[in-house]
């Protein structure tokens, strides 16, 4: 798909040299391709849209625009000459100012000096605290935030005003790029509108803006032209005139992937499907944000999908026990689901997303990482039965279909996709009811997401319930009964298996309704 | 060649400490005879009865400081008792239960609270040395059976065995400790938990009993090794057990038992503990003064560390 070239829609003329290019940008960590041809180009004077579903390649973009990560590949041209950013300060002295998706804060600092952090040097101070003040007030007033106290500390704000004190730093500085990742979620109607006008602004005066939103609506509101993300590589730039949410959810999803997976697992399963094992009832993820009910069954593997920080994540938590909602209740045929122990005596079993930091313990056995949890069944007095527990250790393997030199080898000698496996194998032999896996198959090499895909069906078919959270939206066309796609904190749309393939999932992931999409 | 570079660090401190006897032996004259091959044993058992229940708290990813303080407490409260005429069977097992109350204290509270066990430990420690001082006066008088004395003397005798019983019960104690790691869910969790404590919880590890119980172990292990330096001293001293905070997690780190936790062994810890007491020989051998003695011993426990410390950096590079 080629590029097609800014018109009368932009204000800035086409002929002028971009400010910044990409070309056949790339960045992989090890055997992942974060970013795997990247073109495009930001002219002065434009706002441009940068647009894709989660690991689409827009923060690894962003990060080596702002000198935090390097290219592994490819050229960036700023300015008309081929630059290498090598660090954050590189990329402020080339007048890059970032705000990025997380609110990088200090609580304990005030709204001034979080404004200000990083232009004064290490011992002296560049401006008196009054002008500080000045400049503090007005960077605020630009996002209608004026009237917030510069002496305040920032740990008594609230999310849209931290937000909003990222971005007035940002736009302290002198710069010629301003890039957005992310930075109007967190701000209400108001702020964004007099941010947007602020933007507007910015445009007239011949600066640009790299803009990153998931709502299709502040997009269309003030992108010139968007360019959108798929799998790391840049599919398509449309201009403000070709620009419409189906368009664009069209470009963004693939069919690709889930067709080269399709054909080593068990086609079209049919199970038998069971009572309820786990149901949310009028569950408010936070206050205010709309309560809702799911049930999943047992025999069933239900699909949790969301776009990052809608609540999703929260949602399975509050499953495992882990946090307890703003309101309703999580409720198994064992009672409420109100703390991690009593979840787990309800049968349900949690996968959490970190296998590092959360899940393996490396220098550990295969062994001991397989029965850690449920030692118990393998002891008397305290001690235990070591050639029961290596008979089960021997099932396990067999089960979660871990490849290993024995059960005595560290776990951290076999392979990340056998590490999952292992890990999951350690929640198997809790022989659960429900298993609730956050993002099981991210990081893992196919074989192993393959062998995944198995034991789940195989779980659900033996009669267990499946919460399965994935970012891997071919995964959950491929394994699931039904998908509940979460929006703005709460769940916004369950799609049947009849129903299920990607654009509506991503349809759903960006709050649009298959009604809306049609007018759209 | 293979085999062995895979287990270097493990076969390494069993090395030094055997290559130290043979370099001591050689260096000063009358050292390879069977007394000093029993007094070796004798200290190196006190050290490694005080080291068994640091290192099974620093595997498990804690620390105790309050082992010096709770063999002080051990000391004086089982000699200043035994001085005024309790019996040795009373007051020995009411000043381990002490210990292992102590222990249990400073699990519980580092865990329920999540204040680092370094900070706890220092604390009690600290309140320890109070009340002793607080109680006594500073006035330690007091003494101690004779078979305690004998428990713990060079030329004691365990029934037909030419060593003292203060051996034999190390040799026990480590058979236990080997079986703890090993063979019991205690272990493993201990292992876990070091390893990873963040996965620990969400692996259902009930974290509070398992700190609670490890420390108190060490605290009643330290009480045991402060009877015992009751009947080496033949007097209550509450100082008895200072140079243990030391000599206890050296033992554990030059036996490679990483201060990390989640990997290690008190098997290794036992090669740490025949170093340590190795090399404080061999210093006092050469005439060293109790001064130049403490500078050797921190340069060499510095250098050894810095030789694990590689290792244990490589295989956490996996």
């Amino acid at each position: 798909m080629s590029e097609i070239a800014v018109e009368e829609t932009a204000p800035a003329a086409p002929a002028v040299t971009p400010l910044v290019a990409f070309r056949g940008l790339r960045r992989n960590f090890g055997e992942t391709i974060a970013l795997a041809d990247c073109s495009f180009d930001i002219v002065p004077g434009e706002i441009h849209a940068l647009v894709g579903e989660n690991g689409s390649g827009k923060s690894t973009l962003i990060k080596i625009l702002s000198g935090i990560l390097a290219e592994s590949g490819g050229e960036l041209i700023w300015d008309g000459k081929v630059t290498r950013i090598a660090d954050p300060r590189a990329a402020q002295q080339a007048g890059i100012a970032t705000v990025f998706q997380e609110t990088l804060v200090l609580d304990q600092l005030s709204v001034r000096d979080n404004v200000v952090l990083g232009l004064d040097r290490l011992f002296r101070r560049v401006q008196s605290t009054a002008d500080e003040t000045r400049v503090v007030r007005e960077a605020l007033d630009t996002i209608g935030m004026g009237a917030l106290d510069p002496d305040m500390p920032l740990g008594a704000l609230s999310l849209a005003q931290r937000q909003g004190v990222t971005i007035a730093r940002a736009l302290l500085r002198p710069w010629r790029l301003l890039v957005l990742d992310e930075s109007t979620s967190a701000l209400d109607v108001d702020a964004r509108d007099r941010l947007f006008e602020a933007l507007r602004r910015f445009r007239g005066e011949g600066r640009s803006i790299l803009f990153v939103s998931h709502r299709m609506d502040e997009i269309l509101d003030i992108a010139d032209r968007s360019t959108v993300l798929r799998s790391g590589r840049s599919v398509a730039t449309v201009t403000r005139a070709d620009t419409t949410t189906n368009r664009l959810l069209e470009l963004m999803s693939t069919h690709e992937e889930a067709q080269a997976a399709e054909g080593a697992v068990p086609t079209a399963p049919q199970r038998a499907v069971g009572a309820a094992v786990v149901t949310a009832k009028s569950v408010e993820i936070v206050a205010g944000s709309g309560p809702f009910d799911l049930a999943v069954r047992a025999g069933e593997i239900v699909g949790i999908a969301g776009l990052e920080g809608h609540g999703q994540v929260a949602f399975i938590e509050a499953v495992a026990g882990l946090r307890n909602p703003a309101q309703g209740a999580v409720e198994t045929d064992r009672g409420v689901v109100t703390s991690f122990l009593n979840a787990a005596r309800a049968g349900i079993a949690y996968l959490p997303r970190e296998r590092k930091t959360q899940g393996i313990f490396a220098p550990l056995s295969v062994l001991d990482n397989l029965t850690i949890s449920a030692l118990g069944r393998f002891s008397r007095l305290g001690l235990l039965a070591e050639a029961r527990r290596r008979a089960e250790g021997m099932r396990l393997i067999a089960q979660s279909h871990v490849t290993t030199p024995g059960l005595a080898a560290p776990v951290a000698a076999l392979s990340g996709g056998n590490q999952q496996k292992v890990f999951l194998g350690r929640l198997l032999a809790l022989t659960p009811r429900v298993l609730v896996l956050n993002d099981p198959m991210r990081g893992v090499d196919l074989g192993a997401k393959q062998d995944i895909y198995k034991i789940l069906e195989q779980f659900a078919s033996a009669g267990g319930a499946v919460m399965l959270l994935s970012t891997e939206l071919a995964e959950l066309c491929l394994l699931c009964d039904r998908v509940a796609v979460f929006h703005n904190r709460s769940l916004f749309a369950v799609i049947e298996r009849q129903a299920l393939n990607e654009q509506a999932l991503i349809a759903a992931m960006f709050g649009q309704t298959a009604a809306a999409r049609g007018a759209g | 060649m293979n085999w062995v570079r895979q287990r270097l660090d493990v076969i390494a401190p069993f090395a030094i400490a055997i290559g130290l006897f043979l370099i001591t032996a050689a260096v000063i004259p009358g050292y390879g005879n069977l007394t000093s091959i029993r007094s070796l044993l004798l200290l190196s058992s006190l050290l490694g009865i005080a080291s068994a229940g640091q290192t099974l708290t620093i595997i498990m990813g804690g620390i105790d400081l309050s082992v010096p303080a709770v063999i002080g407490l051990a000391c004086v409260a089982f000699a200043v008792a035994y001085g005024e005429g309790v019996s040795p069977w009373v007051i020995g097992p009411i000043v381990i239960v002490a210990g292992i109350v102590v222990g249990a204290v400073n699990g519980l509270i580092s865990r329920s609270l999540r204040v680092n066990s370094l900070i706890v430990t220092l604390a009690t420690a600290t309140i320890i040395y109070g009340a002793i001082w607080a109680q006594t006066k500073g006035d330690n008088r007091g003494s101690v059976p004779d078979g305690l004395t004998d428990f713990v003397s060079v030329i004691g005798w365990t029934g037909p065995i030419p060593l003292p019983g203060s051996v034999i019960l190390w040799g026990a104690l480590v058979l236990v400790f080997v079986i703890l790691e090993r063979r019991s869910v205690l272990g493993r969790w201990s292992y876990a938990s070091g390893a990873n404590p963040g996965a620990a919880e969400l692996a259902r590890i009930p974290s509070l009993v398992l700190w609670t119980v490890v420390f108190a172990i060490s605290g009643g292990l330290s009480a045991v090794a402060g009877i015992l330096l009751a009947g080496f001293s033949s007097a209550a001293n509450p100082q008895v057990g200072d140079a243990y905070l030391f000599t206890t997690l050296s033992a554990v780190v030059i036996g490679g038992t990483p201060i990390i936790g989640g990997r290690g062994s008190y098997a290794r810890t036992i090669a740490g503990c025949f170093i340590i007491t190795e090399l404080t020989m061999l210093l006092i051998g050469l005439g060293l003064d109790e001064a130049a003695q403490q500078v050797s011993l921190g340069i060499l426990i510095i250098v050894l560390v810095a030789i694990y410390g590689r290792e244990t950096h490589v295989r956490m590079q996996i």
